[in-house]
Formats: C-alpha cells, sequence, structure tokens
C-alpha cells in the first residue's frame, strides 16, 4: 500500500513488512513465546528487580537489543521501521512494559544515540558489552529539581587541565540496580558554560559516565509501583573526574543531542505501547466472548462492543503513525549521516520529525492506560486478578503517562510549537 | 485385463488382525469375496490357527526366522509378493508404527494409494472402499475414495471390535514369499521408557482440583493416567493455595489441547476451561450436579471420584487387558 | 560430512483454520500456512548433524503455493541451500504424486547422504511421504526416530515404538523421519535471518523436474469433502447403580470416540 505524503516531494509511504521483516518478527515471537510468557512475566512483576540477566543474555543473542546500531559498531544496522516492530512485539510479550521499558527505550534508543555521538572507547568499553548483554547503558536525564526543564538543570561540568569534572545529581533513573550489578553507565547531561536566560538550552554538553566511576555514588532504587523488573534509582556525582573521551557529541550541543535521544526513545515507548494494546486485547476478548451474563455473552453487550471497537481503532491509528514515524526517522538519519550533520535532514527536519515523535509518545502511553482499565472493568473480578496481566500493564505504562522519557503535556507543547510557531511556546 | 478379488488383512500384532477382521467381514460380504488373514512370522503356527476363529474365509501364513525382528522390509518383500500375485482389492494393516510404515513403503511399490488411521470404512455405489478419518490436527473430518487398487487402509486399535469366537472351519495355508532381507539392524531392544512429553502436548490429560482431600490421592490419577498413557495436571488453587504443585492447568497456567481430558473434583471454572477448551473429549467427575464443568463436557459423570476413579482403573485394566 | 536433504511441508495452520458456520465447511483455502512442526524438528536435527561432523543441509519443499517465506526460514535456521518445487497443479495431489515429484526433485538435487523427514505432516498426519520416498529411491528407512547419531557411514537411530524403543544401525545414504521429542527447534537469532537472505533459494516447475502433467493427476486417493467436527459438547450423562456400571459405560463410550486407542 502506498499513500502519498507530501503532494510537492512526491514521496511514497511504504509499510508493507518486507520478507525480511516478516522473518524477523517471527523470529522474535517465537523466542518471546518461549522465554517471556505470561507466567514470567507475572513471576517478573511480582519478583521485581533486578531483571533477569538471562533473559537480557537471551534478547542480546536474538539480536533485539540496540539493533539498530551500525553492523561496524556491533548492531545490525537494521532500519527503525523493523525495530519498531521489535519493540511492538516485546510490548506484546511483556506488557508490564518492564522490557520495553529497560531495553528498547533506554537501551536501544537511547544507546543507539550514545553510539551516534561517542568515542572509540565508549563503544568498546560499554556500548558493545550492553548490545552483547553483558552490561547496561541508559539515560541520566531528571535532577531532583526537575525533569520536563532539561535546560533548568544544575548538573555541571568544568574542565580542569584535561578532564572534566562532573558534580549534580540525578534521580528517577531506569535501571541503576541492574547497571551497578552487571557495569555500564549512564547519559548524563551538564552545564558546561554561562546560562543565557533567553536561551538556556545552549552550553549544555553530554558526557558518558560509567557508573563504577570514582565519584558516582547510587542511590538506593525507589519501591515503583509499576514495570518492577526493571529498577528505578539515581546517582549522586561528587566530582567524577572523565577525560574527553568520555564527552558524547559536541561541547555545548548537549541539548540537541539529547532530542535526538529522547525521539529515539520515545519512537520505541509509542511502539512498544501498541504491542501493549493488542496484548490486552487479545487478553480480553476470549474472555468476554466465553462468559456470559443474563444469557448473552459480554461481548455481545453495545457498551462493551463500542468500547473495544474505539481502542482497537486508536491501537490501529497508532500503529499506522508509529510506522510511519520509524519511516521518517529512517530518512532523517540517512540524509544526516555520519557524522551527524544535522543540516543535511532535508526532507524531514528533525522538528517535524520530532512533532510525530512526541504524538505517538503522547498516544501509546495514554491509549494502553485506557485499554488495560476497560479491560479489568468488562471482565470484572477475574480481570482485578493477577491471573490476568492487566493491572500490572495498567501499573507499568503509567510510568509513561506520568513522564517517564518526557512529560505527556511537553508532548503537547512540541506538537503546538510545529503546528503555531516558536514564539507561542508558553515557556523556555 | 486382471481383476483384483478379495480382502485381506494383515498386523504383526494379531490381536489387532482379529479386530480388522470383523470388518474384513463386512467388507468382504459386501462385495461377495473372499476374506484372508496374512500371517508372518516366526513360530506362530499355534497363533496362526488361532486366528481360525475370527471369521476369515482362509489364513495365509508363512513362518520363517527372518520375520523374528518384526522388520518392515521382510514383511513389506512377502505381501508384495503376495499382493502381486493375487491382487486383493483390499488390504488392512494394522496401524501400528511398523505397520503405518509397512503400509505407506507397499502402497509406494505397488504404485496405490493408501488412507492411513481410517474412523470408518464402507463400500461405495462403485464398489471402491471409501474411508472416514481425522485430519487439521482434529479440527477436521475427511472423507476419501480410492481411484486405484489394491486399496490400502490402515487401522488402528480397537476402532473394531473383535468378533465373537466361532467353531467355523478355516483353511491354513503356508504360502512361499519372498524373503526380503532387512537393510537395517536391529542392535538393541529395550522396554519402553514413559516418553515424557509436556502436558501440553499430551494426548491424554487426567486433572485433580479442588475435590481432591490430599496430594497423596493424585495417586489414584497417576494410576489412571500411566493406564492410559497419559499426564496428570491440577488446578490452580492445589498449586497456588495448597502449594501442592509449582504449575497448573488454566489460562494463566498450562493450556492443554489432548484428546482426551479427564477432569476430577472440579468445580469447572472459568479459568481452568480455558485451559482445556481445545480438547477433543471431556469428561467431568464431580459430586455437585451443579458444577458448570458439566456445562463443557461430553460426559458428564455425578459422582465421588474416590470411587469413581478406582472402578475407572479396573474397568480399564479389563480392557486394555490382552 | 554429510549431504542431508530435509523434506519440508509448507503445511496448513490447523491451530488457524476457520469454518463456515452454515455450511461446517472448512476454510482451508485462507488459512495461513507454515513449516510443518515434525519438519522443523527434522530440520533441526540435520543442523545439529551439520553443527557436529559438518556437511551440508538442504531444505526442499514441493508446494502449490509460494512457499519461498518458509524456505527462507529454514535458511534462517541453519539450511545452506534451499529448493522449491511450486507448481499450482500439485494442489490436490496425493502422497503417491507427491512422494514421487520429491524423488524426481531430490535426483536433481544431486547426491545425499540422509535424507531425513518428520514423522507426518501437523495438517493431514498420514505419515506416508518419507517411507513413500525411501522406498522409490530404493533407500532404506528409519522412522520415528526420536534420537540420531552418526558412525563412521552407518546412522545410529533409536525410535519408540508401542511396546518397545529399538536402536536400529543402517548404512547411509538412508531415510529417517524424526518425532517432535527428537529435538527442539531452534528460533533463529536476527542475525541469522538477515544472513539467510543471501543464501541460494531455487524454484522449480514441474516441467524442470520432467514431470508430465498426466503423472501429476494420477492420483490413487481422492478427498471427497472435509468438513469440521460439531463443536458442542455433548454432554452425556453417565449414570448407574454403582460405580463399576458407570465406569463400564464411560469406557465404553469413549472407545467408541477413538481417544482410549493407538
Amino acid at each position: 500500500m502506498h499513500f502519498q505524503v507530501n503532494g510537492e516531494k512526491n514521496m511514497v509511504f511504504d509499510f508493507t513488512e518486507t520478507e525480511e521483516q516478516k522473518l524477523i518478527v517471527k523470529a522474535v515471537k517465537e523466542w518471546c513465546e518461549r522465554n517471556l510468557t505470561a507466567l514470567r512475566v507475572r513471576q517478573m512483576d511480582d519478583k521485581g528487580h533486578p531483571y533477569p540477566k538471562d533473559i537480557v543474555e537471551g534478547l542480546a543473542k536474538l539480536g533485539v537489543i540496540m539493533g539498530t546500531v551500525p553492523q561496524e559498531h556491533g548492531g545490525l544496522g537494521l532500519d527503525w521501521k523493523t525495530q519498531a516492530l521489535i519493540a511492538e512485539t516485546i510490548g506484546y510479550y511483556d506488557p508490564t512494559i518492564a522490557t520495553a521499558a529497560g531495553f528498547m527505550a533506554v537501551e536501544t534508543g537511547w544507546g543507539y544515540t550514545i553510539d551516534r555521538h561517542c568515542s572509540e572507547t565508549v563503544r568498546e568499553k560499554y556500548v558493545k558489552p550492553a548490545i552483547r548483554g553483558e552490561k547496561f547503558i541508559g539515560i541520566g536525564a531528571t535532577e531532583p529539581v526537575g525533569g520536563s526543564d532539561v535546560a533548568g538543570h544544575k548538573t555541571t561540568a568544568k574542565m580542569e587541565g584535561n578532564e572534566w569534572v562532573l558534580n549534580g545529581e540525578k534521580t528517577f533513573i531506569s535501571g541503576t540496580e541492574e547497571c551497578k550489578m552487571w557495569g555500564g553507565g549512564y547519559w548524563v547531561n551538564a552545564r558546561t558554560g554561562p546560562l543565557v536566560p533567553e536561551a538556556p538550552h545552549r552550553n549544555i554538553t553530554a558526557f558518558f559516565v560509567p557508573i563504577d566511576a570514582d565519584g558516582v555514588e547510587v542511590i538506593e532504587p525507589y519501591k515503583d509501583s509499576g514495570r518492577m523488573a526493571i529498577s528505578t534509582g539515581g546517582f549522586v556525582l561528587k566530582n567524577v573526574r572523565l577525560s574527553d573521551e568520555y564527552r558524547l557529541g559536541e561541547v555545548g550541543k548537549g541539548f540537541y543531542h539529547t532530542m535526538e535521544g529522547f525521539d529515539n526513545a520515545r519512537l520505541m515507548i509509542g511502539a512498544s505501547c501498541a504491542g501493549v494494546i493488542r496484548r490486552i486485547l487479545d487478553d480480553a476478548i476470549p474472555y468476554i466472548k466465553e462468559r456470559k451474563v443474563f444469557g448473552m455473552p459480554l461481548a455481545k453487550y453495545e457498551a462493551i462492543q463500542f468500547e473495544l471497537a474505539e481502542i482497537y481503532m486508536e491501537m490501529e491509528a497508532l500503529k499506522l503513525m508509529t510506522m510511519k514515524t520509524a519511516w521518517m526517522q529512517d530518512i532523517r538519519y540517512a540524509e544526516e549521516g555520519l557524522p551527524v550533520k544535522v543540516s543535511e535532514a532535508k526532507t524531514f527536519k528533525p522538528t517535524e520529525v520530532a512533532k510525530w515523535i512526541s504524538m505517538i509518545k503522547w498516544k501509546g502511553p495514554f491509549l494502553a492506560l485506557k485499554a488495560a482499565e476497560k479491560a479489568m472493568i468488562w471482565l470484572g473480578a477475574a480481570g482485578y486478578t493477577k491471573e490476568y496481566l492487566f493491572e500490572a500493564a495498567w501499573r507499568g505504562v503509567m510510568s509513561y503517562v506520568v513522564g517517564a522519557e518526557g512529560g505527556q503535556n511537553i508532548q503537547k507543547i512540541v506538537i503546538g510549537r510545529e503546528l503555531l510557531g516558536k514564539e507561542y511556546v508558553p515557556y523556555k | 485385463m486382471s481383476t483384483f478379488n478379495g480382502v485381506w488383512v494383515f498386523s504383526e500384532n494379531l490381536d489387532l488382525t482379529a479386530e480388522m477382521l470383523s470388518k474384513g467381514r463386512e467388507l468382504a460380504d459386501k462385495l461377495q469375496t473372499e476374506l484372508a488373514a496374512i500371517v508372518l512370522g516366526h513360530n506362530i503356527k499355534e497363533q496362526a490357527e488361532d486366528l481360525a476363529a475370527y471369521g476369515a474365509d482362509k489364513i495365509l501364513t508363512a513362518d520363517n526366522p527372518i520375520f523374528k525382528n518384526l522388520q518392515v522390509e521382510p514383511y513389506l518383500g512377502a505381501l508384495a509378493d503376495l499382493a502381486t500375485k493375487h491382487k486383493p482389492q483390499i488390504l488392512l494393516i494394522g496401524s501400528t508404527r511398523r505397520g503405518k510404515e509397512l503400509a505407506a513403503r507397499l502402497a509406494a511399490r505397488l504404485q496405490t494409494g493408501l488412507i492411513p488411521d481410517i474412523v470408518k470404512l464402507e463400500i461405495n455405489e462403485e464398489k471402491m472402499l471409501t474411508a472416514t478419518r481425522i485430519v487439521y490436527g482434529g479440527n477436521g473430518i475427511a472423507v476419501q475414495t480410492y481411484k486405484a487398487k489394491p486399496q490400502i487402509a490402515t487401522v488402528p486399535p480397537r476402532t473394531f471390535e473383535k468378533p465373537k469366537p466361532s467353531d467355523k472351519k478355516v483353511e491354513v495355508i503356508n504360502v512361499e514369499v519372498k524373503l526380503e532381507e532387512s537393510k537395517a539392524e536391529v542392535v538393541e531392544v529395550k522396554p519402553v521408557e514413559a516418553a515424557k512429553t509436556r502436558i501440553e502436548e499430551a494426548k491424554i490429560v487426567v486433572c485433580g482440583g479442588r475435590g481432591v482431600n490430599k496430594k497423596e490421592d493424585f495417586k489414584m490419577f497417576e494410576e489412571l493416567a500411566n493406564l492410559l498413557g497419559g499426564q496428570i495436571g491440577g488446578t490452580r488453587p492445589l498449586a497456588e493455595d495448597r502449594k501442592w504443585f509449582s504449575e497448573w492447568v488454566g489460562l494463566s497456567g498450562k493450556k492443554v489441547k489432548p484428546d482426551l481430558y479427564i477432569g476430577c473434583g472440579i468445580s469447572g471454572m472459568i479459568q481452568h476451561v480455558a485451559g482445556i477448551r481445545d480438547s477433543r473429549v471431556i469428561v467431568a467427575i464431580n459430586k455437585d450436579p451443579n458444577a458448570a464443568i458439566f456445562e463443557v463436557a461430553d460426559y458428564a459423570v455425578v459422582g465421588d471420584i474416590y470411587q469413581i476413579i478406582p472402578a475407572l482403573i479396573e474397568t480399564l485394566k479389563q480392557t486394555l487387558k490382552r | 560430512m554429510p549431504r542431508i536433504i530435509v523434506c519440508l511441508k509448507y503445511a496448513i495452520d490447523v491451530s488457524q483454520i476457520k469454518v463456515d458456520s452454515a455450511t461446517r465447511k472448512l476454510l482451508t483455502a485462507d488459512a495461513p500456512r507454515k513449516i510443518s512442526d515434525f519438519d522443523k524438528n527434522a530440520l533441526e536435527e540435520a543442523i545439529r548433524i551439520k553443527e557436529k561432523h559438518g556437511g551440508e543441509v538442504i531444505a526442499l519443499t514441493v508446494s502449490s503455493e509460494s512457499a519461498s517465506s518458509a524456505l527462507r526460514e529454514a535458511l534462517a535456521m541453519g539450511a545452506d541451500k534451499a529448493f522449491l518445487v511450486q507448481d499450482s497443479a500439485v494442489q490436490n495431489s496425493d502422497t503417491l504424486v507427491v512422494s514421487q515429484i520429491l524423488a524426481e526433485a531430490v535426483k536433481k538435487v544431486g547426491s545425499f547422504d540422509i535424507i531425513i523427514c518428520g514423522e507426518a505432516s501437523i495438517d493431514s498426519y498420514s505419515g506416508q511421504v518419507g517411507p513413500r520416498l525411501a522406498e522409490i529411491l530404493g533407500i532404506p528407512a528409519v522412522t520415528y526416530a526420536h534420537r540420531v547419531g552418526l558412525e563412521g557411514n552407518a546412522i545410529i537411530a533409536e525410535r519408540i515404538l508401542e511396546d518397545c524403543s529399538e536402536v536400529v544401525k543402517v548404512k547411509m545414504p538412508a531415510l529417517l523421519t524424526v518425532t517432535k521429542e527428537i529435538n527442539e527447534p531452534r528460533v533463529p537469532t536476527l542475525m541469522d535471518v538477515l544472513k539467510a537472505s543471501r543464501k541460494e533459494l531455487v524454484t522449480w516447475t514441474l516441467s524442470d523436474l520432467g514431470v508430465s502433467k498426466e503423472k501429476v493427476e494420477a492420483i490413487a486417493i481422492q478427498v471427497l469433502e472435509v468438513s469440521a467436527p460439531k463443536v458442542e459438547r455433548k454432554r452425556i450423562k453417565i449414570e448407574g447403580e454403582n460405580p463399576k456400571e458407570i465406569a463400564e459405560k464411560l469406557v465404553k463410550a469413549l472407545i467408541q470416540d477413538g481417544v482410549l486407542g493407538g
């Protein structure tokens, strides 16, 4: 199927799966059927972090972690459309979203971005081992002072001699316990130049901070309400000394690189949520077809059927939006090239891609939350029990509703900015 | 132009031969032709003569040490030779694993058709054999007919009942057959160990629920399952609440799709039923006549499992005894 | 270094067959297809033999449909080459014809040491093609193998029969059919999938094999009809004066249903 995207650009959007993509999805599906069974996922959620190492190693061997990283850098060089299909499948088999959170959003989304901007040293020591399932690399963006206001963060990095010295604190960071146990590190933004009030996003630089670096103190994980299998913790940076090899991307351009990282992670979230919703419906539908009340199956009652139809409609819309977003991301990256030349992305400007990314990041978690809630209501008491994964899915996707990988309202600001113009952004 | 005549019956298992003779008799009568039992073995003179009681018009037998190891090629060589010489129109072969392999090779050698594991056999208006069998993993019933002769079918054990023994006099004819050596060498024969299939793949499942008083009571389910070559399972409350097992059969546990499911002391809550609904035949035994499981059962037994199961075990021991 | 040919059937995925509720006809034409389950075990076993002894694994399929995705999956699992005999004429072929076509394909593929098939297909479960193929090619067969090993130029296979298990030794070339207990087929890694795109997949028509139209149409078995069994549960009450009577009635019914046999 082909759609005309933009009359003057004469682009066609073909989202039929290639034979290779079908085989890839099939392989992921078969692996998940054996290793991410409903029972295992329930046990993982009940037990909580750390995330089982054997599953990570299996995922790595399968090739789904950071699949988009180029083959020369240890990845598979998959395109984002394929990786989105993989994320959808992972979301389906782990609807608590713990696996997608840790290994699609964080490791694949952010890991790919780290690889684009890191030195060979960081790649050899951290990126490649993470792809092999040996270490964990993630994003440490949020600070005690706030999350959404990235430019207002307080972590600093000062050049002393030929080393950067970092001070600050990051909180609500995914995977800190896993990172501490297995080794790895985090993408950390720090202010490296004066704060310009009209342009606070300038003079921020991105760094890769190894979790075991001197001066890094990992904070005890929080007691999350959902996605229990992956930890959420934090770390304090006290005079952490890093060579310039640990800088990610250009000095002062950290904010832009970070937006790129969010783009990739949010794409993974949108895709994973589509899988979560599909799973919820697959689990709920047999029950409502079977269960009779007042002599009629639940599924025959319009109240339920209509809600099901709406959620299904929105899920299909989400899936199409996700594929289109992935397609745009692929074209954008192909044009930017390596080393990254943002100005080269002409067909789809990064800001236009960001608009679509925000659309699916907003839509996915909210729709998944609604699907989980509705499924429980349709099924009644049975849906409320832990026999089903609805309540675990609800608790898990709520983390993305409350703001993991970006506040939901921020997504609307991004969309508004693209539609109306920068001057209409309510705050900087 | 030579015509095909006669209904023949063969199995390396003579009890199965006897069972097939009952249907063979019916087919032979309809076609107004002769019914013959073929017996191939080593030192089988007496067993061949015993077969006379089951309705064949004649018994063709070849006694030779080549048949000692029950291998395919010796049977194949002998049957192909006999079939080519005497041209039976129908050949029924017992559907054991050996029998199925034999039948297929024989059909290839004689360049004819084979319908295996039949459930029903009939003669149609054109005086050809029509067979019914189960296909698509139990999702379909196929009716097939032959376009070539001999018409070969394999018949599973207990598809037909052994005829009532009669004292009709039957000719037991010793025949000369081509002796074909097996190219495979039997190095060792071991008593069969129960194949450890996963319960999701088991063909027979016996399940116990909250109606079971003690974990030790599962021994009788084990005995029943072993008799049937099946596996045992429990419902979720037995695993989660009573901590008798670590797994269970049900929606959030293992889903089974056996040919036969026997639920003992199981009320039939939807979460368990969801795990068994693909079973071909569901038998439910429960003290409570209003148990929900009776809604989804093929056979409902309102009774005490502690009485019914032992009775079932006894009856099966009698029936399955050869 | 054995050269192993694995016969794969592009079979109907029986778990996905829909039924026309009015006519009770099975809508098999629309049902998705996949590599027959036991054939996957056969392929897995062939790959394991190659991993242990070296050699080559060749996947072979005869189908009326485009089975290239299934063969690509076989290549992803580890087959080195794949051959597809695709011709709409085989749609109604019976096992007599299919095994003859397979034999011609095997001859065209060339020399081999082992042919491995599944014990039967998941859709028709007749278990004939393996033994028929062996008979046509004039090689010995060992069926229902659940453990296989090589010893010099011979195969040692253990097979489970109703009353015993046999260990059998046979010289190559030979044909094996395997049960699902023999192994658990691997899930290919994504890297394997990517590599599979570069492996050789050859498609042949019946005329490429020199198989005539007459030969294909000379079927010995004709399917008259295939319908769905009745879905509703029978809900038959088994009653009696005492447990023994109930048990006897129940056993009799179950024997009639054919669930206590074979």
